[in-house]
């Protein structure tokens, strides 16, 4: 037996009420299906700026990858991910396919449904997520991983962005939700795969895309890693705060650390718990020379101008190595500041801050074979 | 809490879930009415309460009255049990009755003698709207409960106009009227000094 929205086999989660079987691993998830309406006609993609040339191939070659296999993009922070797929989308659209986008968190999907928009002008894009569930038709879908359960079977092709990140990665209830909404191919959009997708990839099951290279043609910033005793740390961040130039994010492992640290130096914090995330964010953005303490809440999906990055507490096993990579993209991102200063404070040399060197290490040696599906 | 309660009842709750609960169990004063709650209606309580009601999860329906059901029982004993009733497309689009499931193996004999005319669902509605819920209630056979000790049941009390409204039209027919909720919302928590004291020394 196989629930139909999440995929469950386990008899433990089935029930039996009135007669009806129901599933009470997803009984929870109570809203209308949606309905997707397909397109007629080309689809024009409109974009500010020109893709660099490796993102052309790599474009071309997840669209080709796309019709035989799944697909496993693996670029690195910053090489525009999100573009690279806009091909694949346009093509689909085109042939009178579905086509949808399914990201862990609420924030970027509302970001994303807004790029979209201006991305593809002839279509109807929609976001879903918490608050924006009244509108259910259109012909592209933004979508939170935890809904898509109003999908089943509808996705002709599924793009999955940072399917290794909280709170997507390890949850089966969202796995199943995306398994069963994909009735195609499924196109993974990562920085950091983790090993069951390497796996899949050796066994060619599933076909990797690699860019190792951002738009501006520079080499990913490598953290310099320096050890010291907490309160030494403390130290060291003001002094680099002070003397580095540009927008300061300061990552620390938890939200008390946050606020002792936010405190201690009377500098600005943010955490899931904010009630004003957005707006510090916007404030942080507009602020060039300001300075922002977070926990990992911003590691991944959000951009700013010229920032360098310091990680409090690096050691801390919060920080695991795909959660490092992200944070040290943060750093050197846009074209007119392509450099960027990314430092780890660490009580010892973990594990995950030593992967996280060599990964960024391998990438930059890599980089010269950019695009090697 | 009785020796059965504790170690003769399966509980659907795990221990850590069933800690985070917030426990009342006690009197509480909501708009002069003495009504008897068991949980604080936080945002644990509401989300069990979202996914038994609106979800449809029977199973849950268990937990609400474990470990306490034989003491409820002997707490209310000689009562005859009303529950608070939903709309008749409510009920329909459940498929089962959420205060009987919740009540489950109680002994205490029940009655249904009210009727919710409209079907519009209260928890959606402004505070004032919530009081025309008086003009909605429909006592169907006061017969059933002339002379009797009721116990007026509801799960969740938010505003209070629910019980209220069953509470005026079960007042003229009994004996005597207790009332009892599952959930009660903090704020009916937050003035205990008059209320709680008042309503213990009237209490049962």
């Amino acid at each position: 037996m196989e629930c139909m929205r999440c995929g469950n086999r386990s008899k433990r989660y089935f029930a039996v009420y009135q007669g009806k079987t129901v599933c009470r691993r997803c009984i929870g998830f109570t809203g209308d299906i949606a309905d997707i309406q397909a397109n007629s006609g080309e689809v024009s993609i409109h974009l500010p700026f020109r893709l660099s040339e490796t993102q052309r191939k790599a474009s071309k070659t997840i669209y080709q990858a796309s019709l035989l296999k799944d697909v496993l993009v693996n670029a690195v922070c910053g090489a525009g991910k999100t573009e690279l797929v806009y091909e694949t989308i346009a093509k689909t659209l085109e042939a009178s396919k579905t086509i949808g986008l399914a990201i862990a968190r609420k924030q970027v999907v509302l970001q994303l449904a807004k790029r979209l928009t201006g991305a593809f002008p002839g279509i109807r894009v929609q976001a879903i997520c918490e608050g924006h569930t009244n509108i259910l038709d259109a012909q592209l879908f933004v979508v939170t991983t935890h809904q898509l359960y109003r999908f089943p079977r509808m996705f002709d092709c599924l793009i999955l962005d940072e399917p290794d990140a909280f709170p997507y990665v390890g949850d089966e209830l969202l796995e199943g939700f995306a398994r069963m909404a994909c009735r195609g191919r499924m196109i993974y959009l990562t920085a950091t795969p983790d090993r069951e997708m390497l796996r899949r990839v050796k066994k060619q099951e599933m076909v990797e895309v690699m860019v190792n290279v951002r738009p501006h043609g520079y080499p990913l910033p490598v953290p310099s890693i320096r050890c010291a005793p907490y309160f030494i740390q403390l130290i060291l961040v003001k002094r680099w705060v002070e003397k580095t130039k540009g927008r300061k994010l300061v990552f620390v492992p938890t939200i008390r650390q946050a606020v002792f640290i936010a405190r201690l130096f009377k500098w600005k914090q943010v955490s899931a718990k904010s009630k004003d995330l957005q707006e510090k964010i916007d404030e942080f953005a507009n602020n060039e020379d300001g300075v922002l303490i977070c926990t990992t809440v911003l590691e991944r999906g959000v951009t700013f101008e010229n920032a360098q990055v310091c990680v409090v507490m690096a050691q801390h096993p919060v920080f695991n190595e795909a959660s490092l990579v992200q944070i040290a993209g943060r750093a050197g991102r846009s074209p007119r500041y392509p450099k960027g200063e990314v430092l780890f404070l660490c009580g010892y040399k973990s594990r995950s801050c030593l992967n996280c060197m060599n990964i960024l290490l391998r990438s930059n040696k890599d980089a010269s074979f950019a695009s090697t599906p | 809490m009785t020796f059965i309660d504790v170690f003769l009842t399966e509980d659907v709750l795990c221990k850590v879930c069933r800690r985070s609960l917030k426990k009342v169990e006690r009197w509480v004063d909501v708009n002069g009415m003495k009504v008897y709650a068991y949980y604080e209606f936080d945002e644990m309580m509401s989300t069990l309460f979202h996914r038994y009601k609106e979800a449809h999860d029977q199973a849950l329906g268990k937990l609400f009255l474990h470990p306490v059901h034989a003491a409820f029982d002997k707490k209310f004993k000689g009562k005859t049990i009303v529950c608070v009733p939903s709309s008749k497309k409510k009920r329909e689009q459940r498929g089962f009755m959420t205060l009987h499931t919740i009540l489950g193996e109680s002994r205490l004999v029940r009655v249904d003698v009210l009727e919710k005319l409209s079907d519009e669902k209260q928890s959606l509605r402004s505070a004032a709207m919530r009081r025309e819920i008086q003009h909605e209630m429909l006592l169907a056979n006061p017969m059933l409960v002339e002379g009797k000790d009721i116990l007026l049941f509801d799960d969740i009390v938010t505003t209070g106009s629910s019980m209220l409204a069953c509470s005026g039209l079960l007042r003229e027919n009994t004996r005597s009227l207790t009332h009892v909720c599952i959930a009660i919302h903090p704020s009916f928590l937050k003035i205990k000094g008059k209320g709680r004291d008042k309503a213990t020394k009237t209490g049962d």
